[in-house]
C-alpha cells in the first residue's frame, strides 16, 4: 500500500492504522511536509520514506513503487492519505488481480458512490475522463481516482515521470501503452471539508493538461 | 556609421567571439557554440548594413527590414523559451531522482524497525 502524503499529520495516523488492521504493509512517502506527517505515519506503524523537499504526488508514488518493488511486493495499491477512500474497497480492488483477471484495477467513484461530491467537481472529473479517452483511448469512467491496484509485473513496467498531478493521466497512458489488462472497480469516496480543501483545484486543471501535452510532445522528462 | 552602429556592432562581435571562445574551452557544446556565434554575427551584419535586412526581407516577401528583424526576434525568443523549458524539465527530473534516492536510502522508518518511542507511550 503506497500513500503520498503532504502535510497530512492530522489524518495520516488514523488512515494507516485502519489499513494495517487488514492489509499488510503501508508505505507512506512524506512529500516534504512541514508538519509531523512522517512521525505520525511511523507511529501508526507504516514504513515511512521522506522526500526532503516537495516533489509532487506523482513523484511520491513512484518513490513508493520503487521501494515496494525493491522489497519484493507482489501487489501494490495506491491510496490517498487524506482519508477520503474506504478501507473496505481495498479487497475489491485486489480481488480481480488475485484471480488473474487483470494487471491493474482502477477505483471508480462513478461506478460506486461519492456522497457529497460537489457538482463542479463532478463536471471537472467528467471532463478529465473525456480528455483521457481522447488522448489515450482508455475507456474508464473515473480517471483521477487515487485508489488503484497493480500487480508487481504491471508496477515494474510503469515509470511515473510526471511529478505532479498530471501523473494520473500518465499512469493510464502507460497502462494502455504496455498492453496491461485493466478494469474498474466501484469504490466509495467520502467528501469531507478536509479532503475538499486538500483536493485538486479546478484552476490546476489547465496546468495538468499543459504538462500532459508537453510530455506527449517531448517524451518523458 | 552612427554611434549606435559602432556600439552595436562592437557588442555583437564581442559576443560572437565569446561564444567561439567558450566553445573552444568546451564550456559550450559545438552545435550551440556555432549557433550562438552565427546569431551574433548576423546581428552585427544587420546593424552594420541595415539595407541588407531590407533586401533579405523583400526576398522573403516581407515589406520592411525592421519587420524581418522583429519576426526573427520573436521566433528566437520563442525558441529560447522552449529550450529553457526543456532544460528545466530535465533539471526537475534530476532533482526528483536525487530526492527519491535519498528517501530510499534513508527511510524514516523501515518495516522491521520498532515503532518510534512516542507510539509506545
Amino acid at each position: 500500500m503506497v500513500m503520498g502524503a503532504f502535510n497530512e499529520a492530522s489524518v495520516i495516523g488514523e488512515v494507516v492504522r485502519e489499513l494495517r488492521v487488514h492489509h499488510g504493509q503501508v508505505v507512506v512517502v512524506d512529500d516534504g511536509s512541514g508538519d509531523q506527517t512522517a512521525l505520525r505515519g511511523a507511529e501508526a506503524g507504516a514504513v515511512v520514506l521522506r522526500h526532503v523537499i516537495n516533489r509532487g504526488q506523482g513523484a511520491a508514488l513512484q518513490t513508493g513503487f520503487t521501494y515496494c518493488l525493491r522489497h519484493g511486493a507482489q501487489f501494490i495499491l495506491t491510496f490517498d492519505a487524506d482519508g477520503q477512500h474506504s478501507v473496505t474497497d481495498v479487497d475489491r480492488l485486489l480481488g480481480p488481480l488475485l484471480r488473474g483477471e487483470a494487471d491493474v484495477a482502477f477505483g471508480s467513484r462513478f461506478l460506486g458512490e461519492a456522497p457529497g461530491m460537489p457538482r463542479r467537481r463532478r463536471i471537472l472529473l467528467k471532463l478529465g475522463v473525456l480528455f483521457t479517452r481522447l488522448a489515450s483511448g482508455a475507456r474508464l469512467t473515473d480517471t483521477h481516482n487515487g485508489i488503484r491496484a497493480f500487480t508487481r509485473e504491471a508496477a515494474s513496467r510503469i515509470r511515473i515521470s510526471e511529478d505532479r498531478m498530471a501523473h494520473a493521466s500518465e499512469l493510464i497512458d502507460q497502462v494502455v501503452a504496455n498492453d496491461l489488462r485493466y478494469l474498474e472497480v466501484p469504490v466509495t469516496i467520502r467528501y469531507t471539508g478536509y479532503s475538499m480543501a486538500k483536493g485538486q483545484k479546478a484552476s490546476g486543471s489547465f496546468g495538468i493538461v499543459l504538462n500532459y501535452l508537453f510530455r506527449k510532445l517531448l517524451g518523458p522528462a | 556609421m552612427s554611434t549606435f552602429q559602432v556600439v552595436g556592432v562592437g557588442l555583437a562581435v564581442m559576443f560572437a567571439a565569446l561564444s567561439l571562445a567558450a566553445t573552444l574551452r568546451r564550456r559550450l557544446g559545438v552545435p550551440s557554440g556555432i549557433a550562438w556565434a552565427a546569431v551574433w554575427t548576423a546581428a552585427a551584419v544587420a546593424i552594420a548594413f541595415p539595407e541588407l535586412t531590407v533586401v533579405t526581407a523583400r526576398t522573403l516577401g516581407i515589406s520592411r527590414g525592421a519587420d524581418l528583424v522583429f519576426y526573427c526576434g520573436i521566433l528566437g525568443m520563442l525558441a529560447g523559451f522552449f529550450l529553457i523549458y526543456v532544460r528545466l524539465r530535465r533539471i526537475e527530473r534530476d532533482i526528483t531522482l536525487l530526492v527519491r534516492e535519498t528517501a530510499l536510502q534513508k527511510p524514516v522508518r523501515e518495516a522491521d524497525e520498532p515503532l518510534p518511542a512516542r507510539a509506545a507511550e
